[in-house]
């Protein structure tokens, strides 16, 4: 067990390198450059001289290696839009970001459980229909759509939630009020998610449902429930793990669109502006932020695999 | 805006019998209050007797500003928190109808008559936010770091006329020019804005990481607090040279989309926000909202890419003014807001602006005649071709993200392709829209300019300048550009002026398009904000007040 979790440690700093200058080259062969470069007072003498001045005229793999090397010492540099450092930015956007989505992929999991159950045991009903059809408007939606729909409802007919952001501005902390604030994104992204986990909850429960030990646990005389709850939802659950671990990754780099619509300050919006204005060291470092998450927690959903399911040895 | 209220004594009253007494006594403080009212209004903001101090404004930014004014990034959110906590030279100030020049950190100013040399005399009692009082040696400062060649400063340019920065005495400065320049005190208000000398000497002037964090100005605001992606807040700076602001401060919100700037604003959330022609019909008809069309020197414009040999004969040019009725741009794209622009000139320079030159009344016919002339005549498939065989062919650019200039852009495609260009649009994200305009990779570009109330063109226009981005050589006109922004005497400068503009418009470097408003979305409850573009309204706050 030790040695397959250091195997996968060393493959994960390996990945990551190559994640960094696949990134380097590739923002750096995007049109246009830095848009701190980009005032219109400019003229060409002044654009050339800063581009001197910032390092920007050294050949690629130059340029790379300042970075690197000052990488490896911590110092993943300063934004090129605000001056603020990208270790500061990313690591008070990446608890934002966090919270929006551990709260909606909770929520997603725990009502799309029961609804996919209910759906598998009640297969071809009304029932089943009524939780398809949902499912499906779910997952078409569009969530800047939805998003935008909410808040002219919620928050400029009725006046009762916020219109974005997390915290009213100025005013001192309150539970009450963060919670307002956080309302109408985590639904967005829960429905998002419920969608999906519903209908893989389903075909999960239908496909355990269909096995020999059910048959068999009905046939020793155990009362629906028992057969249901004890033996095929445990079973059931392996996949939906694996739906979870999947999302995990995207939980930080998923959500650029609802963070935009709501002003919410994660990890999405900061990968999204930063990309568009070219602040080169801000999307290194928050992608390699991305990187970093999605290859730990690939592994530990591995781990936990091997915890959950005692056919599966690791190594 | 010039709301002048009279005293209470003076409202009509109902017909009632009054005795000679209480008549004498009714005229006695008619008079007296006439007076006071007078003497009020006249140095105060409009309504001063009726303004309330307090309450803090709330306006949105898309981004997250840095107070920094001295280098890059130097975005637009950046310049438009410096203008509440920093002060310039000299500010811009609407009267009118027309921008004039008025004194704010300088009282006066004189110049030599060979305008090579400015002297400019500080105000008394200026200070810094931590109490030290401001003295020509921050001028000095401030305009030698921003012509350091190692400082990335984005307004470099404004102030590169100058050579030299002499602090005479704490309270006069004077500026040794490289050349004679008439338009030295209009660039000091143009985002110049002063910074302490005791708190930034030492430091890495293109990172001044403390400084950045916690901002000392002399402006009517102190900065206060900020908070990535949240909002930046300011307060009242009571010590203000200009008088303490009415308001207690101000807050910045961060709010990255259009669409939620608008959400908030219905809500109540905000009081001012910046809107596209399409958000105007939401905002109208709310109760506690308006839409203000502020004046702003500028003009919207097809840049024409003079490498093109086939834009070297000006009929070429001038067909395609032909081509586009600007007046239909106007009524049907921008609703009626704008006007159509004849020139680089904005009518808002006041006698600056020569009403009288070509305006190219639209006219395809004129476009198709003039195209002839030139060499350019429709083939069998309809698309002009000259003798040699080489077709019309006209690469059209327009950045992405902006729908009505999106639009003006398609419009002109049909246009251009009535005439008989084969047209290809090229919409593009900002930045490649931005670099194919720095390499002139385009026939036609749709762009504008947002620039100072001056009417020196060098810059833009001067063949060779550094931000003369069409390749445009007019050897005539470099002649004109350097004469009329050295004389001295303004009679003749605008005279010249004048002869520029009409040169220009006969010659068509580009294709002028029309002058828009700025559009503001604004709640009612703001009061005093002068109607102007936000980045001259936004130097005005100290008399901005909360009506309850």
């Amino acid at each position: 067990m030790a040695g397959y979790v250091l195997r996968r440690l060393a493959q994960a700093v390996v990945l990551l390198w190559i994640v960094t200058v696949v990134t380097f080259a590739l923002i750096h062969t995007a049109p246009g450059g830095p848009a701190m470069l980009q005032n219109p007072d400019l003229g060409r003498e002044q654009i050339a001289r800063f581009r001197a001045n910032l390092g920007l005229d050294d050949p690629l793999p130059v340029q790379y290696g300042r970075w690197l090397r000052a990488a490896l010492r911590g110092d993943f540099g300063r934004s090129y839009n605000t001056v603020e450092p990208v270790l500061r930015l990313v690591a008070t956007r990446l608890p934002n970001t966090l919270l929006l989505t551990g709260l909606a992929l909770g929520l997603a999991v725990l009502a799309a459980v029961p609804l996919g159950v209910a759906s598998a045991t009640r297969r071809n009903t009304p029932v089943d229909h009524a939780i398809a059809a949902v499912s499906f408007m779910g997952i078409s939606t569009p969530v800047f759509w939805l998003g935008i729909v909410l808040i002219v409802v919620f928050s400029v007919q009725l006046r009762v939630l916020p219109a974005g952001g997390m915290y009213l501005v100025g005013a001192a902390f309150s539970v009450g009020d963060r919670l307002r604030h956080l309302l109408l994104p985590v639904f967005v992204l829960t429905i998002a998610n419920l969608a999906e986990v519903t209908r893989y909850t389903r075909s999960a429960m239908i496909g355990a449902l269909g096995e020999d030990y059910v048959r068999t646990a009905h046939a020793k005389g155990l009362p629906a429930a028992a057969v249901l709850f004890r033996h095929a939802l445990r079973n059931a659950l392996i996949p939906v793990i694996t739906i979870v671990g999947v999302y995990l990754p995207r939980a930080v780099s998923a959500t650029a669109i609802t963070e935009t619509v709501f002003s919410w300050p994660g990890m999405g919006q900061l990968a999204v502006q930063s990309a568009a204005t070219r602040d080169y060291p801000v999307v290194l470092g928050a992608t390699l932020a991305v990187a970093v998450f999605a290859v730990g927690s690939s592994l530990l959903t591995d781990l936990a695999y091997g915890l959950a399911d005692p056919r599966i040895r690791l190594g | 805006m010039n709301s002048r209220r009279l005293p209470p004594a003076a409202r009509h009253r109902p017909a009632v019998r009054v005795s000679r007494r209480e008549l004498l006594r009714l005229a006695a403080v008619c008079g007296l209050g006439t007076a006071a009212g007078s003497v009020l209004a006249a140095g105060a903001p409009p309504a001063a007797h009726a303004a309330s101090r307090g309450g803090v404004w709330r306006m949105a930014i898309p981004g997250n500003p840095t107070a920094y004014p001295i280098t890059i990034p130097g975005k637009l959110v950046d310049i438009l928190v410096d203008k509440t906590m920093f002060s310039t030279l000299v500010k811009y100030e609407l009267r009118g109808g027309a921008i004039h020049v008025v004194p704010d950190l300088a009282e006066s100013w004189t110049s030599n008559a060979a305008l090579t040399e400015y002297t400019f005399k500080l105000r008394r009692g200026a200070r810094w936010h931590d109490g030290r009082p401001l003295t020509a040696d921050d001028v000095k400062f401030t305009i030698e770091a921003t012509l350091n060649p190692k400082v990335n400063a984005g307004m470099a340019g404004v102030v590169s006329a100058i050579s030299q920065v002499t602090a005479v005495d704490p309270a006069t400065v004077r500026f040794t020019l490289k050349y004679p320049y008439a338009s030295l005190p209009v660039m000091l208000g143009y985002n110049i804005a002063i910074v302490p000398k005791h708190l930034l000497e030492g430091q890495d002037l293109n990172q001044p990481v403390s400084f950045i964090q916690h901002p000392v100005g002399s402006g009517p605001f102190k900065f206060k607090t900020f908070v990535q992606d949240s909002h930046l807040e300011v307060e009242a700076n009571k010590d203000y040279f200009g008088g303490a602001p009415l308001l207690d401060g101000i807050v910045f919100k961060v709010i990255p989309d259009g669409n939620a700037r608008l959400a908030q604003l219905k809500a109540g959330d905000i009081d001012f926000t910046v809107i596209d022609p399409p958000q105007v019909a939401a905002v109208q008809g709310n109760p506690g909202l308006e839409v203000r069309r502020a004046p702003q020197v500028n003009y919207y414009f097809f840049a024409i890419n003079h490498d093109r040999p086939k834009f070297a004969d000006p009929r070429v040019r001038q067909a395609l003014c032909y081509a586009i009725d600007k007046q239909a741009i106007v009524k049907n794209i921008l609703r009626g807001d704008g006007r159509v622009a004849t020139g680089p000139i904005n009518p808002l320079l006041g006698a600056y602006y020569n009403p009288n030159i070509e305006a190219y009344p639209y006219s395809l016919e004129k476009a198709q005649a003039l195209l002839g002339e030139a060499g350019w005549r429709k083939g069998a498939d309809g698309v002009l071709a000259s003798a040699s065989g080489e077709k019309f062919t006209l690469l059209f650019n327009g950045p992405k993200g902006y729908p009505v200039m999106e639009q003006v852009v398609t419009y002109a495609q049909q246009q251009y392709q009535r005439l008989g260009a084969a047209v290809t649009l090229d919409i593009v994200d900002w930045p490649v829209h931005l670099q194919k305009y720095h390499d002139r990779q385009y026939d036609l570009l749709m762009e504008w300019w947002i620039t100072p109330p001056n009417a020196d063109l060098y810059d833009h226009y001067y063949s060779g300048s550094s931000n003369n981005w069409w390749g445009y050589k007019n050897p005539a006109l470099d002649r004109m550009l350097v004469a009329a922004r050295s004389e001295p005497d303004e009679p003749k400068r605008i005279a010249m002026y004048h002869e520029i503009q009409a040169g220009i418009a006969r010659d068509v470097p580009v294709i002028y398009l029309y002058y828009p408003p700025e559009l503001q979305a604004v709640s009612t409850r703001t009061q005093g904000l002068p109607v102007i573009g936000y980045r001259d309204a936004l130097t005005w706050m100290s008399k901005v007040w909360l009506r309850s």
